[in-house]
């Protein structure tokens, strides 16, 4: 080829680059005061795509970035091989430095900031001997989730995982306590004007999950895959906590106001409007209402044709092969194996739907047809809004925490409280077992009261029976010091026989069964059915109580809810 | 008389990676140099002659045969002591001066300091370059950079200099100077072979030559046999009478000889050298077996 | 620190019996070589030039090559340094000075002061930039330089001279030594001061927290209190009543207190840079029964740098010091005592958490390996994974008949040797050891020193790769030998790896065999069906795993080459340790010196 060619193979590839570029000029054209900007700056605009959107603009890490010179993907590679080999050898130093640098080359990856300030937090830290030092790594893991939170504004997951972590992190471990404590007093991560007061693991968290709403809410970058009812109940929940654990500490008063906050916070969440996964709005407070609606319904569509209902069933029912009619027509407690099985078969095929009975109606009276069918959807609708409600009211336990709300701002709850606390002060720490014993019992009276007041506590999915189970342990074991039992007047029998799963009070409940002359000497107590339905074996088996995002026992009869809603949502 | 350089048959191939021949550069070349001549290596690019001064150098290894350079083999590191090379275009470090190059080749030579400083001077006063002396190569011209690469190759005060191309490049005057030297050279007893494909200068400064082409050697001699025209006899003279004159011309015509002018002429190397070449491609392969005598010229018959 | 190497004392390295001896691998290497190279040119000259012609050309460039190996010439081999010296400084060798000193400018954007540690985060980072920043100079410088001289001809005017191939690649690898250790000099010098002044600072006191101390009688006789926040840590100080006092030790170092008036002026930390020298024992243990066995228990750790020893049981962790005298008695300024110090750290694991703020109870005693007998047993709480010192006074009481007893006297054996045994006391809980965890402190050795030997470690690995470079390019050209350095290079930091694989000790099989399972997706521990195509792979990666044992017989060890750990921690690098990688160092300058040579001598310089 000659030189003229390839001259001119030059020139066309020139006129077809700046042919390209024409077009992507113009495209990509940034934003000015009067224009918009070209179409890649507006769809940059609309989905946050700049630097500038997502969060801090760090000149280290684009300079760090471009010095890779492209290889960013072998140096990050790199990195997270050196960083899993340090902690592997357990060189923290060099860990935490290498975290460093990876932070610097992928800013923007959420995974990683997750993924690695978990690493710390949880891994890092259990590996240290000295609580103080595995307190240091809890906090660096926090501190590096801030950092990326820092990198990526207003990223929900981000977010909820600096409440999570401030919050569970700190709160529930076994060193909960001394990480309190240390928290508290820590003035290196703590802003200047936080008071105090406020330097609480559970309101430092709540306030994050506060963020992560308004980010998630306000700013309209959703909550992804976390459950609404989950999302939502976060921030109330924490004050729960932080009022549970000052109650813990002894300031009774605060934990008074600081339950009475939570049930204002436990209402509103109940008042939100919250997405069922089907797209039904739910407000979790309006299961009332709801079955008020039903119930007028019901009555409506009756008025409308009064008995069809039951004519329909019995039609239906004559219908019937003869071998199901006899499973519907033998009593509970006579059906053979077969017609137990059959039972459900049976019962579907009499079930008479509101739609069933509206078409009948209209049948039977024309002029009514469009009255009556427009009634019976409404109700199908309105039902199905109030199972979902009981289902997601199940799901977060809201009427167990609503109830604990109210009864621990009750009188008798805050002196039960006291003088447990005092109890618990006299036998460990004045090692009194008699004045302990007295505390306990002056004690148990109120709780007595509490109960009674609040007789749901014995049957909701909660866990204040149980840790009143706990109290009544170490009562116990201020009477094993004075040589006593627990007496025949205690007033808590009803939690013994009906919460004690690990039959830690076997022999006890044995007795005072005897003593009450209930059962025959000799029997078990395993016997007896607890009061709410489900035998020991369903309960939780840890001492831990029920987790409030668990899954619920049972449906409920009316209505079997979508699959997906019975499964306990995942993180 | 000593003889300095001897090549017996002395072959090269070239080969590519994987061992097959590309070119035969060199066939069986037999020559051997003397004690303080100067030998002209002639030919068209590609006939070999740089080949052969490289295989002399040790450069390259031969591929048959041998190369003695005083009497030992080519590639033995111990004569290259008593040998300068001024190559083709000057390979020296672009970043060194004058003075700094001249250095270090003398401590290549393992010349003691005192001597090599006097003789650094020596020789760059010898190629001009006083001036130049601090100035790193990569300023200088292309004959300051011929001089520079003479005066390394003289750096040892060898007694065989091997030129490539000693002349190209330089201006007339450069020329001159360089062809004076090596006369120079001469006159102090060095032996030197260049090769060149400039003839005038061959012709000016060798003593004797050989001609190659396509690898072979096509002619081997003195420079003033080689370009006599023996058949021809050229006679000039001042003062003669027209008697005397006339007296010539009938002893001519006795003679049956046909009388141009009185002369013996010469022909110009560059006659020869076309005349070889031509020969050499008209019927390739043909050996001019070289003598020392003069003989006719190929092809002018 | 972590030692997972133990390091063998000189002469047994060099020289000790057995097949992992220094001399012995050398001298085996050599050996293999030299019959492959042999071998191979004479094969090769053999197809070119027949038998006949072979043999003699063979012949006479080994007898050549010996001669010439005699006939260096020191000026030569000076002159084409210096050439190479000032090629270096041509090319621009400088600039790697100003990238380093960006490095420096910008090493904040990384480092956080607010490690427990900073010292050794600054070190690390500091020593791991140099070496890596003066590794890649060296290869470049040395990778180019010959093939740059060939492509250019400069080489011809070089080898019509009488100068010996040897010459050529000596004074390459020395021109370039030398560029290298001047460059490392400075960097070393930067460094040092880099290191210093990023951790100095000092402490403004809290007035609030500032307290006397009184004593018995009530009158004061000093202050304390804390100091405010700087450079993310705070200390507790003391001052006396003179005025001097000390701000205690925190984030690895402490300050030097003067009180002037309400005024408390604190000095610069001291104590960053150490370089503790610890006397090493060797280490046993005994298992819960108390019979003797090679490794503690696992507790689940991928990492079996550590084992454990029950605690509450007869387990125990045994080292034992050789060389103990009256020398290595410490004096107790207060009492004028003797004792004998003993650092130990203690790795904690925990079965259960019990009490959450005390630390696992242990017991460290000495004992008399010829007689038995012991000194009074020392109680501790474990500082986990801290040095933590323990005092033997000269004056003990053997528990068994509660007599006094002389430490030296009786639980010293004659010829120097004593015992420490260390066990857990509470039960279900464990302690970790390994060798390097207990020591005896001998007298702080320079950090100063210490920190140049780190830079002659990395002069070491640069001159390797400086040698290894040069050696590639003498055949190869210039991306070619560059390559071929940086696989050496590679391969030799993943020595231990690349050794696995080669031994097939690594899970995933060889390389073929790992080619297979990446192409369709398998784990690294599927079986594969036995089948000829299964067989034809692992018959292949026998080959290749062949190829990589030779391969890695040759292999210098990069990772084993750096102190940086060393530094960074704290301790003193053992002389033994860097006479080593002279030693190899040496070893390799000759080796491949010499393969260099035989290159460059078999090749023909023109084209």
């Amino acid at each position: 080829m000659n030189e003229r060619t390839s001259y001119y193979r030059k020139i066309a590839y020139g006129v077809a680059i700046a042919a390209l570029l024409f077009p992507l000029s113009l495209l990509s054209s940034p934003a000015t005061v009067t224009d918009r900007g070209g179409q890649l700056a507006q769809m940059r605009e609309q989905y946050d795509l700049g630097q500038g959107d997502i969060g801090e603009i760090d000149p280290a890490s684009e300079t760090i970035k471009l010095a890779t010179l492209g290889l960013r993907g072998v140096a990050v590679n790199l990195l997270w091989e050196k960083a899993n080999y340090y902690k592997k050898t357990e060189d923290w130093t060099n860990l935490t430095a290498t975290l460093e640098q990876l932070a610097k080359l992928q800013p923007n990856f959420v995974t990683f900031w997750m993924f690695q300030s978990w690493n710390l937090s949880y891994n890092v830290s259990v590996e240290f001997d000295d609580y103080r030092d595995r307190y240091y790594y809890v906090r660096e893991g926090i501190e590096f989730l801030q950092k990326g939170e820092r990198y990526n504004r207003d990223n929900f997951k981000i977010l909820k995982e600096l409440g999570w972590f401030i919050g569970q992190k700190i709160g529930r471990a076994d060193e909960y306590v001394q990480y309190r404590r240390l928290f508290k007093n820590d003035e290196q991560f703590h802003p200047a004007d936080r008071t105090l007061e406020e330097r609480d693991n559970w309101l430092v968290g709540k306030e994050w999950y506060l963020k992560s709403l308004d980010a998630a809410i306000t700013k309209g970058k959703g909550i992804g895959r976390t459950s609404p009812k989950i999302a939502h109940a976060a921030p109330a929940k924490s004050q729960m906590s932080y009022a549970e654990a000052i109650e813990e500490e002894g300031f009774f008063e605060k934990a008074q106001q600081a339950w009475a906050l939570a049930e204002t916070e436990w209402l509103e969440f109940g008042e939100l409007v919250i997405d069922h996964s089907t797209g039904v709005k739910l407000q979790l407070n309006h299961q009332p209402q709801l079955e008020k609606e039903v119930e007028r319904l019901k009555a409506a569509l009756e008025e409308l044709g009064p008995g069809i209902r039951e004519k329909i069933a019995a039609e239906k029912r004559d219908k019937l092969p003869e071998e199901l009619r006899a499973t519907l027509d033998a009593p509970a407690d006579q059906r053979t194996p077969r017609q137990n099985e059959l039972l459900y078969e049976a019962e579907a095929a009499v079930a008479v739907s509101h739609a069933e009975v509206a078409q009948r109606l209209a049948q039977e009276n024309p002029e009514r047809s469009r009255q009556s069918r427009q009634l019976a959807s409404e109700l199908d609708d309105t039902e199905r809004k109030l199972s979902y409600t009981i289902n997601y009211k199940r799901d977060s336990n809201f009427d167990y925490w609503l109830t604990r709300t109210q009864f621990e701002q009750t009188a008798d709850a805050l002196d039960a409280r006291e003088l447990m606390f005092r109890a618990k002060q006299a036998y460990q720490d004045e090692a009194d077992p008699q004045k302990a014993k007295e505390l306990y019992e002056r004690g148990f009276q109120h709780w007595r009261k509490v109960f009674d007041a609040f007789p749901t506590l014995l049957s909701d999915d909660g866990n204040t029976p149980d840790d009143v189970l706990y109290f009544v342990k170490d009562y116990r074991e201020a009477l094993d010091q004075l040589d006593e039992t627990i007496p025949a007047d205690f007033p808590l029998w009803v939690l013994i026989e009906q919460f004690d799963t690990e039959r830690s009070f076997a022999e006890e409940l044995q007795e005072h069964q005897e003593r009450q002359g209930k059962i025959p000497e000799g029997d078990t107590p395993e016997a007896e059915t607890p009061a709410d339905g489900t035998t020991p074996a369903d309960e939780p088996t840890s001492a831990e109580p029920p987790q409030e995002d668990e899954a619920p026992v049972e449906p409920p009869a009316e209505v079997t809810p979508p699959a997906e809603e019975t499964q306990p949502q995942p993180e | 008389m000593e003889t300095v350089i001897e090549t017996r048959a002395l072959s090269k191939v070239y080969r590519d990676f994987w061992g097959r021949q590309k070119v035969r550069a060199l066939k069986a070349l037999d020559l051997e140099i003397h004690k303080g001549e100067v030998f002209g290596l002639l030919g068209p690019n590609g006939s070999g002659k740089t080949t052969t001064i490289k295989l002399l150098l040790g450069l390259l290894f031969p591929t048959e045969g041998q190369a003695l350079v005083f009497g030992k083999d080519a590639t033995d590191v111990r004569v290259k002591e008593r040998i300068g090379y001024l190559p083709e275009e000057s390979y020296l470090y672009r970043f060194l001066n004058a003075d700094e190059t001249l250095d270090f080749y003398g401590r290549l030579f393992d010349i003691p300091a005192s001597v090599r400083r006097e003789r650094i001077d020596r020789l760059i006063s010898l190629v001009k370059l006083d001036r130049a002396r601090k100035r790193q190569l990569r300023e200088y011209s292309k004959g300051m950079t011929r001089r520079i690469g003479l005066a390394q190759a003289l750096i040892n005060d060898p007694d065989l200099l091997l030129l490539d191309e000693p002349t190209s490049g330089l201006d007339p005057i450069g020329t001159r100077e360089m062809k004076d030297m090596i006369l120079d050279l001469k006159s102090q007893g060095k032996t030197i072979v260049m090769c060149s494909h400039l003839l005038a200068d061959v012709q000016d400064v060798c003593d004797r030559i050989a001609i190659l082409h396509q690898g072979e050697l096509k002619e081997l001699g003195r420079v003033d046999a080689l370009l006599k025209v023996a058949d021809v006899t050229q006679i000039q003279g001042r003062n003669l009478t027209t008697d005397c004159q006339n007296e010539i011309r009938q002893v001519i015509d006795r003679h049956h000889g046909q009388l141009l002018s009185m002369s013996n002429p010469t022909t110009t190397l560059e006659e020869l050298f076309l005349s070889i070449v031509q020969d050499s491609e008209a019927r390739p392969g043909r050996r001019v077996v070289a003598e020392d005598t003069s003989r006719e010229p190929a092809g002018t018959s | 620190m972590v030692l997972e190497k133990e390091l063998l004392p000189y002469s047994e390295w060099l020289s000790g019996l057995g097949w992992d001896s220094a001399l012995f691998r050398f001298g085996a290497t050599v050996l293999v070589f030299a019959v492959l190279a042999l071998v191979v040119g004479f094969l090769v000259a053999m197809v070119r030039y027949g038998p006949l012609k072979a043999g003699d050309l063979t012949y006479r460039v080994v007898t050549n090559g010996f001669k010439e190996l005699w006939q260096i010439s020191p000026r030569r081999v000076m002159a084409l340094a210096g050439l190479a010296v000032k090629e270096s400084l041509r090319r621009r060798v400088l600039v790697a000075l100003v990238i380093f000193g960006l490095i420096l400018l910008f090493a904040g954007w990384f480092l956080r002061t607010d490690n427990p540690e900073p010292a050794r985060l600054y070190l690390s980072f500091v020593l791991t930039a140099t070496t890596y920043l003066t590794l890649l100079i060296a290869l470049l410088l040395s990778a180019f330089s010959l093939p740059a001289d060939f492509k250019n001809r400069t080489i011809y005017t070089i080898v019509t001279k009488p100068v010996r191939a040897g010459d050529i690649v000596l004074g390459r690898i020395l021109g370039f030594t030398f560029v290298g250790t001047a460059m490392l000099a400075i960097m070393g010098v930067c460094s040092y001061i880099f290191v210093v002044r990023s951790l100095d600072h000092t402490h403004a006191v809290d007035l609030r927290s500032v307290e006397n101390i009184p004593d018995e009688s009530g009158e004061v006789i000093g202050r304390r209190g804390r100091t405010m926040i700087e450079a993310d840590h705070f200390h507790e100080f003391e001052v006396e009543a003179d005025g001097r006092g000390i701000a205690f030790s925190e984030y690895g170092h402490s300050h030097d207190v003067e009180q002037q008036g309400d005024r408390y002026a604190f000095a610069s930390p001291q104590d960053f840079l150490r370089a503790r020298v610890p006397l090493r024992g060797k280490l046993s243990f005994l298992d819960r029964q108390g019979s003797p066995v090679a490794h503690g228990v696992n507790v689940g750790n991928e990492w079996t740098y550590r084992s454990f020893i029950d605690g509450g049981s007869a387990a125990a962790a045994t080292w034992t010091f050789d060389g103990i005298d009256e020398s290595i008695l410490k004096i107790n300024p207060e009492d004028e005592t003797q004792y004998l110090p003993v650092e130990l750290i203690v790795r904690v694991f925990r079965t259960y958490k019990g009490e959450i703020e005390r630390g696992i109870l242990g017991s460290i005693q000495l004992r008399n390996p010829d007689t038995k007998v012991k000194s009074t047993v020392q109680t501790f709480l474990a500082k986990d994974v801290s040095i933590d010192e323990h005092r033997f006074e000269r004056q003990q009481y053997n528990p068994a008949d509660n007599q006094p007893i002389d430490l030296l006297e009786d639980l010293v054996t004659k010829d120097g040797r004593v015992e420490v045994i260390v066990q857990c006391l509470d039960s279900a809980q464990y302690y970790g050891f390994a060798q390097a965890d207990c020591y005896i402190p001998l007298p702080d050795a320079s950090p100063l020193w210490n920190f140049i030997k780190t830079y002659i470690s990395i002069w070491v690995q640069m001159v390797l790769v400086i040698t290894i470079g040069v050696t590639a390019s003498t055949f190869l050209s210039g991306p070619i030998a560059m390559m071929f350095t940086v696989s050496f290079i590679t391969l030799g930091f993943f020595r231990d790896f690349f050794v696995k694989v080669a031994e097939g000790t690594q899970v995933g099989g060889g390389p073929v065999e790992s080619l297979v399972r990446l192409v369709t997706q398998r784990n690294l521990t599927t079986r594969f069906e036995p089948s000829p195509a299964v067989q034809l792979m692992e018959a292949l990666d026998r080959v290749f795993k062949g190829a990589m044992q030779s391969i890695a017989a040759v292999l210098p060890d990069f990772r084993s080459l750096s102190t940086v750990n060393y530094v960074a921690n704290g301790f003193e690098i053992p002389a033994n340790a860097i006479g080593q990688q002279l030693t190899v160092c040496l070893a390799y300058l000759v080796g491949l010196s010499i393969i260099g040579y035989f290159f460059l001598r078999t090749r023909e310089v023109a084209k």
